[in-house]
């Protein structure tokens, strides 16, 4: 464990030169906010950054890296050459050989227990990889079965993952794993254009990141008091409900989220617009992907229908629900998925 | 015996796009678009002649700079109290061939050392051996998809980690990606083409006396290769000098809010991905004015810069050519 840490402050020892830091980053605050709420509260479920090349992402989350590293966050990235082995674990050829016996050696499923699993491009990996990752993430636990070496570990940690969505599909039910997804989009304005090319070209004096990491370790202790009224969980399933969203992760992913954000606020109950203003994070790759893209004019239609029918059945569920699934699922399946990839961008 | 990169005829957009990656090697790189036989490769060969030396530390398998990042194994002798020694070295450009494997690439586990002294040890691949020197990849729209997408991680953030076979690794890996293609040969894929951070596109001369002095260089290369380097060599040694001198002076060039308000009109107009192309732009004519012995970047330098960071990164519809947008990126440019 002693030598695993200092190879933790190793690395960080090794990024200093050339990071940009978390502090400085110009704009993308719904980025930084979603990943300070996963420092905050790991059970919001880990972060997916989704944005065009050169937008920024890889940048934001080695920046972070910083900030992990002084939470004591293990910080575990996959890169697009790992194995099954080096993921899992396997065994330790050069004990082996030295001693004679069977000696184990840990994956990186196991060193980033308690801490987050770093995968850049995750559309680019092979499908087997990423089955295997999320299905230790979901079991919490490192079951090996293999080259003779039966054991468990516990193996609980988020995924803070990025994507190019112009690259390669990502399969929505690997996105439906994802807490949150955020969408990173260049900056327009042009004076903070100016700022990230002096940022880039270290003419900006830096600032550093104490006070983030102090927010955050106060927003942790913060946390434990906050509670969540039944009112608003009746408000985060209505509004899951809303989204038409598929599965119960969303609703519990929003509540933790909500939790993180009063925690951070220092309010000591989650109210409305707590929920609010997390809500697109934990909805937007789940909902867009379902809903129907429809114009204004076909949902008014389409509303009108639907009250008209209302009426006759007495209906009093709440709109959107069971009354509008079959059509949506079977124009889902006809549109192809470029088209699919369009709407999730239109946010 | 390599050609002399002062001996090549005009293709005057190429030299300079190499020229300052070697001045500010932070620029990421080039992309040569052209026909067959347009000296591509030869130029890029070439250059390796003009290259600095640079510092590194003394026995790294990596060319580890003294001011860092480091690889592991100079993490770990630092922590075990040894000093490191520096050396000098001269840059090199290190080739990627087509039919490449991935765990060339990126290195693997040394298996003959392992098997003969029961260790695990890390054998560098072609992105160890590509830190801090040119990365060189001839017919890059060629190159494998998987492939591609290991090169895409280290090109971005420099850094190479590796996780297979029993090896934890890291390894800085900052290189210059230098590729060569054919267009017509096929596309490549936006998020490696945002990589490389020039574009510089070759033809054929049509120039009938510029032909005929290919010719006869190269006819005179051919027959006694000495002699024509030995005829080269006071060239050679005045852009190599000026090289070093652009190097040097730099960080000394002054970066004016006009110029950044410059980049930042162009780039906001024109509908561009991500922030890659200002920052290129910028660092490219700021090596443009060091280039010049200049000590401000003027907005005529700017101008001349901007096809070469913009080219690759214009959008284009289907079946649309880019050159509506190219229209436009010739308007704003009129303007400034």
């Amino acid at each position: 464990m002693k030598m695993f840490q200092q190879k933790q402050k190793n690395s960080m020892q090794y990024l200093k030169e050339f990071k940009i830091n978390f502090s400085d980053f110009v704009g993308q605050e719904n980025s930084k906010l979603a990943l300070i709420l996963n420092a905050i509260e790991p059970a919001c479920g880990g972060i997916l950054l989704t944005g065009k090349k050169g937008t920024g992402k890889s940048t934001l989350l080695k920046a972070f890296k910083d900030i992990a590293g002084s939470l004591d966050i293990p910080f575990i990235e996959v890169p697009m050459n790992v194995t099954e082995e080096a993921l899992l674990g396997g065994i330790d050829i050069e004990e082996t050989i030295r001693q004679g016996k069977r000696i184990y050696q840990r994956g990186l499923f196991c060193k980033a227990n308690k801490g987050a699993l770093v995968i850049e491009d995750i559309n680019l990996f092979p499908n087997d990889i990423l089955s295997l990752i999320f299905e230790v993430q979901s079991r919490e636990e490192n079951i090996i079965e293999r080259e003779g070496i039966a054991l468990k570990e516990p193996s609980k940690f988020v995924i803070l993952a990025t994507m190019n969505p112009e690259e390669a599909d990502f399969s929505s039910h690997f996105l439906d794993r994802f807490g949150m997804c955020v969408i990173m989009d260049e900056v327009k304005d042009k004076e903070k254009r100016k700022e990230i090319i002096k940022l880039n070209l270290g003419y900006l004096k830096q600032n550093n990141d104490n006070e983030i990491i102090k927010k955050i370790l106060k927003s942790r202790e913060f946390i434990k008091k906050v509670k969540v009224s039944d009112e608003i969980k009746e408000y985060i399933a209505e509004l899951t409900l809303k989204e038409a969203v598929s599965g119960h992760r969303a609703e519990l992913f929003l509540m933790y989220a909500s939790k993180a954000y009063a925690a951070y606020l220092e309010e000591k109950e989650v109210k409305k617009e707590h929920v609010d203003a997390v809500a697109p994070f934990v909805l937007i790759h789940r909902k867009r992907l379902i809903e129907n893209p429809q114009t204004e004019e076909q949902k008014q239609h389409n509303e009108r229908e639907r009250n008209s029918e209302n009426k006759e059945n007495k209906e009093n569920k709440p709109k959107n629900t069971s009354s509008s699934q079959f059509p949506e699922q079977g124009n889902l399946q006809e549109r192809p998925s470029s088209e699919k990839e369009e709407v999730f961008f239109s946010w | 015996m390599i050609f002399p990169f002062t001996a090549i005829v005009d293709q005057e957009e190429m030299k300079l796009g190499l020229i300052l990656n070697v001045i500010d090697p932070s620029i990421g790189g080039v992309l040569i678009m052209g026909e067959k036989g347009t000296a591509k490769s030869t130029t890029v060969r070439a250059l390796a002649d003009l290259l600095p030396e640079i510092e590194v530390i003394k026995g790294c398998r990596f060319n580890c700079s003294p001011q860092g990042p480091f690889c592991s194994d100079c993490l770990d002798k630092m922590h075990n109290g040894n000093l490191l020694e520096t050396e000098k070295k001269k840059m090199r450009v290190v080739e990627l061939p087509l039919g490449v494997t991935e765990d060339r690439v990126v290195g693997t586990l040394d298996i003959e050392h392992a098997i003969k002294k029961g260790e695990k040890r890390f054998e560098p691949g072609i992105l160890a051996e590509a830190n801090r020197n040119f990365l060189y990849i001839d017919e890059v729209n060629l190159l494998e998809d998987h492939i591609v997408d290991l090169l895409l991680d280290s090109a971005a953030m420099g850094i190479n980690t590796v996780e297979r076979e029993g090896i934890s690794f890291t390894h800085p890996a900052r290189f210059i990606l230098v590729g060569t293609m054919n267009p017509e040969e096929g596309e490549l894929r936006p998020q490696l083409l945002d990589r490389f951070g020039l574009c510089v596109q070759v033809n054929s001369l049509r120039d009938k006396a510029l032909r005929i002095e290919i010719l006869k260089r190269k006819a005179e290369f051919d027959d006694s290769p000495e002699e024509f380097l030995k005829k080269w060599e006071q060239e050679q040694k005045k852009l190599a000098e000026k090289i070093i001198n652009a190097k040097e002076n730099l960080k000394e060039v002054n970066v004016s809010d006009n110029a950044l308000s410059n980049v930042v009109e162009i780039t906001s107009e024109i509908s561009l991905d991500g922030h890659r192309a200002d920052i290129v732009m910028l660092k490219s004519a700021r090596a443009y004015s060091a280039f010049n012995g200049k000590e401000e970047i003027t907005s005529e330098d700017i101008k001349t810069i901007a096809p070469f960071a913009l080219r690759h990164r214009l959008k284009r519809l289907p079946f649309e050519d880019v050159s509506a947008e190219a229209e436009k990126l010739h308007a704003i440019l009129e303007r400034i």
